[in-house]
Parts: structure tokens; sequence; C-alpha cells
């Protein structure tokens, strides 16, 4: 029989390293969970955003007076005011109206220039880098330079069309013009960047599947909408969802140029929560009208979703 | 229906060299023609020429007598499957092959029974609602047959329409091709640079190498008598050996005509060293060192690698190519110089 050494420990010392105390086994029980690897992240998004909109939602059912401080609660009181407010009712159906001029007329106009681009390579980079300059341009200076541009006394827009001969705008100083100049310039700003994306999408379609059609006699409208449109539905949608949430949000060029004006004419829900809250110091009606822009802009998103999503090819 | 191709130059924009000029192909009515080619010969370009889906520089297509040159593909009477299919990734495999149809305003009921013919004829009649991203490689490559043939065209037009498929498949597809024109009995153009595939499904070959026609003949003549030195090294596996001759013509043998060991009578004699042996089930691939380059040969006898090989390749298997490397029934002379290969 062989004697044990007291102070050779090695085979216990190993034994010790596999077994970890518990501490130690807690932690490294938990770090398999994937919902702790993601709670940093997790963490974030829940004070950022979610902690913010909960928050938004409570406060819209209080009154909040701002010179004592004091809360109370009103129930529905403020979604009440609102929806007989006729400034929001005015503001809900302006935006409703930007949204289906920028959302549709917007993205047939990137989809035809990126088309026409696709196939005019040579005037593609020049034009599609001239075309994307107001999309890094700050909002608030391209209000600023159409305001004079679109001014009806003097303004560029209209000594053009007048040097033409053709009939003058008020453009934002009319009642009726104003809304469709504001979704003019949005188009007009948001243009290189949706012809960006159609490009992209196009190059994605293979060369090949056009040529099958050409040798099964598809003529060029047939091509283009039983061809090109499926397969670049996916970016068609992209465009949809992200546009049509930015037409709902839209805010500096109301502030910037019309302060909802002539006559109401650009009051839009972002700006009339802004109005709420920040000059009339209404925070729960403001509240109120940001939960209602909220559920607008995610019920346009599932819309969006399940109904497109069953046109919509993804590849 | 024969289809012509009359002195035909393709230019690409932008390139100062054509990568055809002068050329000339009569593809007879009925005939499975391969056109057969190392990469970058011209053999698709040729094809798409036909197809409509490349202009020509200069020259005429003629279908059945028609000028098409500058005729619509769709008008053509043509079907073409291309190596990716190009199938409709939106469509289900029935809309796949109706899209065509309906351009051509058939009847529906009409449109109808083709389809169900055609899905019936490739094996597809269960899948007809599924999207091509559900399908195989074979099925979609089948899915483009039908497509295909949905059209009754007077030609068939094939770019590489097996090589996306493995080795198995592409086997399978090959028989199935070969049924399919014995079944519908009209023109076939296919393209590929795999010899085997234009070997086994061709009755003519049409061998293409730097946008040039070196042969047209069927499988047997281009294999047992090939015109120029080109087509005896791309034909067989592996090509002909050539052998340099110091007076500038060329000697060629075939690997499987070298007999090892020593021989009396009228022939070719070499000495060499075995570099390598791949045992390839009937037989052996060997590459032997014979001085002036590498010779490879197919041969049953087991050799050793290093031994010392005494070969012997009979007169009546000798080909002689002159110093432009076509073919001659004149006997070359002169000692060999080196061995050679057209690529280099």
């Amino acid at each position: 029989m062989s004697t044990i050494d007291k102070n050779d420990m090695t085979h216990f010392r190993k034994l010790e390293l596999k077994q970890h105390g518990p501490v130690y086994r807690f932690f490294n029980n938990m770090l398999k969970n994937p919902y702790v690897l993601i709670a940093p992240a997790e963490i974030i998004a829940l004070g950022t955003t979610i902690f913010a909109l909960g928050y938004c939602i409570f406060m819209s059912f209080m009154k909040w007076d701002m010179i004592t401080g004091e809360r109370t609660f009103v129930g529905l009181y403020n979604y009440k005011y609102i929806f007989h407010d006729e400034l929001f009712l005015t503001s809900l159906k302006n935006t409703i109206v930007f949204m289906i001029l920028t959302v549709f007329v917007g993205v047939i106009f990137k989809v035809l220039i990126g088309v026409f681009l696709n196939k005019n390579k040579p005037l593609h980079n020049l034009v599609q880098t001239i075309m994307f300059t107001p999309y890094i341009i700050a909002t608030v200076a391209i209000a600023v330079i159409f305001k004079y541009m679109m001014m009806p006394n003097g303004g560029v827009f209209n000594s053009m069309l007048a040097k033409l001969h053709l009939p003058t705008s008020e453009w934002y100083m009319g009642t009726k013009s104003a809304l469709m100049s504001l979704a003019f310039i949005s188009i007009w700003q948001g243009m290189g960047y949706g012809v960006l994306i159609v490009i992209s999408g196009l190059r994605a379609i293979p060369n090949h599947v056009y040529e099958a059609a050409r040798l099964d006699k598809a003529g060029r409208t047939k091509t283009f909408f039983k061809i090109t449109v499926p397969l670049l539905s996916p970016t068609i949608f992209y465009l949809l969802v992200t546009s049509s949430v930015g037409a709902f949000t839209t805010f500096d060029i109301v502030a910037m140029m019309t302060d909802g004006g002539p006559h109401n004419a650009t009051y839009m829900l972002a700006y009339y929560v802004y109005m709420q809250g920040l000059r009339f110091m209404n925070y729960g009606r403001a509240m109120a009208a940001s939960v209602v822009l909220l559920v607008i802009t995610s019920g346009l998103s599932i819309i969006n979703f399940t109904l497109a999503g069953k046109k919509v090819h993804y590849q | 229906m024969a289809i012509v191709m009359k002195d035909i130059k393709k230019q690409y924009v932008g390139t100062t060299k054509p990568v055809m000029e002068h050329f000339d192909l009569t593809i007879e009515d009925g005939s499975f023609t391969v056109l057969l080619g190392p990469s970058g010969c011209g053999k698709t370009t040729a094809l798409r020429m036909i197809a409509g889906l490349e202009d020509v520089t200069d020259g005429r297509i003629y279908i059945d007598e028609n000028d098409v040159t500058d005729v619509d593909p769709g008008d053509r009477n043509i079907a073409m499957v291309f190596q990716n299919y190009a199938i409709y990734p939106h469509m289900t495999v029935r809309g796949n092959i109706e899209f065509g149809l309906k351009n051509y305003k058939i009847e529906k009921e009409e449109i109808k029974q083709r389809v169900d013919y055609v899905l019936a004829l490739t094996g597809l009649s269960e899948y007809s609602e599924r999207k091509p991203a559900q399908l195989s490689g074979g099925q979609r490559q089948r899915v483009a047959l039908a497509r295909a043939i949905s059209k009754s065209p007077k030609a068939f037009l094939m770019d590489e329409p097996l090589s996306n498929l493995d080795a198995k498949l592409r086997t399978q597809m090959r028989s199935e091709m070969i049924q399919l024109y014995n079944r519908l009995k009209c023109t076939f153009i296919y393209v590929t640079h795999d010899q085997t595939e234009a070997m086994t499904m061709g009755t003519d070959i049409v061998v293409i190498y730097k946008g040039v026609i070196q042969q047209h003949g069927t499988p047997e003549e281009v294999y047992k008598s090939p015109a120029n030195l080109f087509v005896a090294q791309f034909i067989g596996d592996p090509g002909m050996n050539a052998l340099k001759l110091s007076s500038g013509g060329f000697v060629g043998f075939k690997p499987r005509e070298a007999q090892i060991g020593a021989a009396e009578g009228d022939g070719l004699k070499i000495k060499g060293k075995v570099l390598t042996r791949e045992y390839m089930g009937y037989d052996y691939m060997i590459t032997i060192d014979i001085g002036c380059g590498n010779i490879v040969i197919r041969n049953k006898q087991h050799v050793e690698v290093d031994q010392e090989l005494d070969l012997f390749i009979p007169q009546t298997a000798l080909y002689y190519f002159d110093e432009n490397q076509n073919r001659t029934e004149t006997v070359q002379t002169g000692s060999v110089a080196e061995v050679f290969h057209v690529d280099d």
C-alpha cells in the first residue's frame, strides 16, 4: 500500500475545480438564459421607450396643473376633450390627407424614377447623387429655403411660372394649396433615399428573369407589372411602412413654414401634440393626442403587415 | 426547322476585338445539336443570338428560311432553358408555365390542357401550386423545361441546363432530356462545356474555340476523326496526347491506344517513367514523364510509380497534324521536340 503524502493535494484540487460554489453556479446558470444576455439592451429600450410610452398612456388619464404641479385623475376626459376639439379633428384629417399624398404619390414616383435610372446607367450616378442631397440636409434648412422659393410674391416658383405664362399659386400661403405644398416638399426631400432603396431592390432582381420574360413575349408594361413590381414588393412594402409612419409624425416642416396655418390648413397631429403640450401646457391633452397618434401609426403598421404581407413576395 | 447563322460578327460595345467574326453555322431540322467548347469560346453568345437576347453586330440569322435577325425573342417561335432556370420566383409552377401562354393569347381551355400535359410529362403535377422556393434544384429545372415545352416551339435552346445539378441528378436529367428529344422530335440546340453531355445526347456536335467553329459532325466523327489538334485534345477523357516534331508537324494518339511493353512492328515507341497512377475503376489513368513532357495513358495494367515503361502505339492508331495543327493524312516525320497542349 502506498502512503499518501499529506502535502500532495493535486488530485483533491482537481476535484475542487469542478465543484463550484453555489454563487458561481447561480450566475453561471443565469448567463445561460438568453433573456439575461439581452437584458442590458432591454433595459435601455424599456427606459427610453416602453417606460415613456407607459408613462404617456398613464398621464393621458390625468389632469396635470403646471403651476401647482398637482395631478388629478380625470379618466377619459382628455380623450373626450380632444375628440370634441375641432382643431384636433382638423389636424387628424390633414394628417391623413398628407399621408395619402406623400406615401402613394411618393412611392409611385420613387419606383418610376428608380426603374428609369436603373435602365439609364450613364445618368444614374449623377442624378442619384443630386437626388440624394436633400435627404442629408436638415429639414429646418429645407423649410427655410422653400419658404423663400414658394413665396407668392417674388418667390422663384411663381416667377418661373409667370415667365412660362402658367398660372401661379399661393403655395403654402393658400388654404387650398398649403398642404399640397408641404407634401411636395416632403416627397422631394425623401425622393433620393427612396430611389436609392428602389434601385438596390431592382439590382437584386436577376437579369435572366427578364430574359425569360422577353422569350415569353411579355411587353414592357406587362413585364413591369407582372415581374418588376412583384419582385420589388418587399422594397415597396418597406417604403410604404416607413413613409406612412414618417408622414404621421411630420412636425418640423409645419413648425418652420406654416405654424399650422393658413386657417389650420396644415395643422397636423404631431404639431397639435406639440402645441397642446409645450405651448398651452395641457400635458394631459397632449398625452391623449399622442396616444391616438401611437394607435394610428401602430394600426397602420399592422394593416400594412397583414394586408401587404400576403401580397409581398419574399424570395 | 433549320436554323442558319450567316457570316455573323459579334463585338460587344466598348471592346476592341470581336468575340466572333465570319461565323457560319447551319443547324439541321430535328437535330440535337450541341455547341461544345471551353468557357469563353462564344458558344453561349451564339445561342443567345439565335434566341434574340443578344444583338448581332453583323450578319443574318434565319429560322426556317425567315430572316429573324431583327425579330423579338418572343416572336421567334423558340423556347429557352437557362443555366439558372430563370423561373419566376413569385409565381407558382402553374403560373410560371401559364405566363408565356397567356402572352401568346392562347385560349383559356387550351392553356389549361397544355399546362396539365406538360406538368404530367415532367412529373410535376402534384407540385403545380408550389412556389419555386419550395422545390429542389431538379424540380426547378423541370419547371423550366415544362415552360419551354408548353409553348410547343420549333426549337429548344438550352444553355448549360444541367450544370447547376449534382452529379447523380445530372445523369438522370440527361437521360430524361434524351427521352424528351425522342418524344418531341424537334430541334434542340444545347450549349455545354461538358463533353460527356455532348457525346451522350447530341446527334450533332459543333466544337467551338475562340469564336471559331473547329468541327461540326456527329459524336462519332468528332471523336474518331478530329479535324484538328484542338478538337483531338478537347474530346476524350483525357484528350489526345500530341508530340510536336522537329519538322513542325504533330503526331498524336489516344490515351487508350498506348500499349505497355516493348513490341515489334510499325508504330511509335516511347520510353518513360511513371509519375502518377490514378485508379479509375475499369482501368488506371497513368501520367508518364517521357523526357520532353508528360503524357497520359489509360491502361488496365497495374504499374508502380517511378517504374520505367516501354510504350508502343501501333501505326494505325496514330493521328497526324500539320504545322497549322490541322489534321492530315500525310505521315509527319522528325524527332520529338516536346509534348504539346493546345491550351499552352
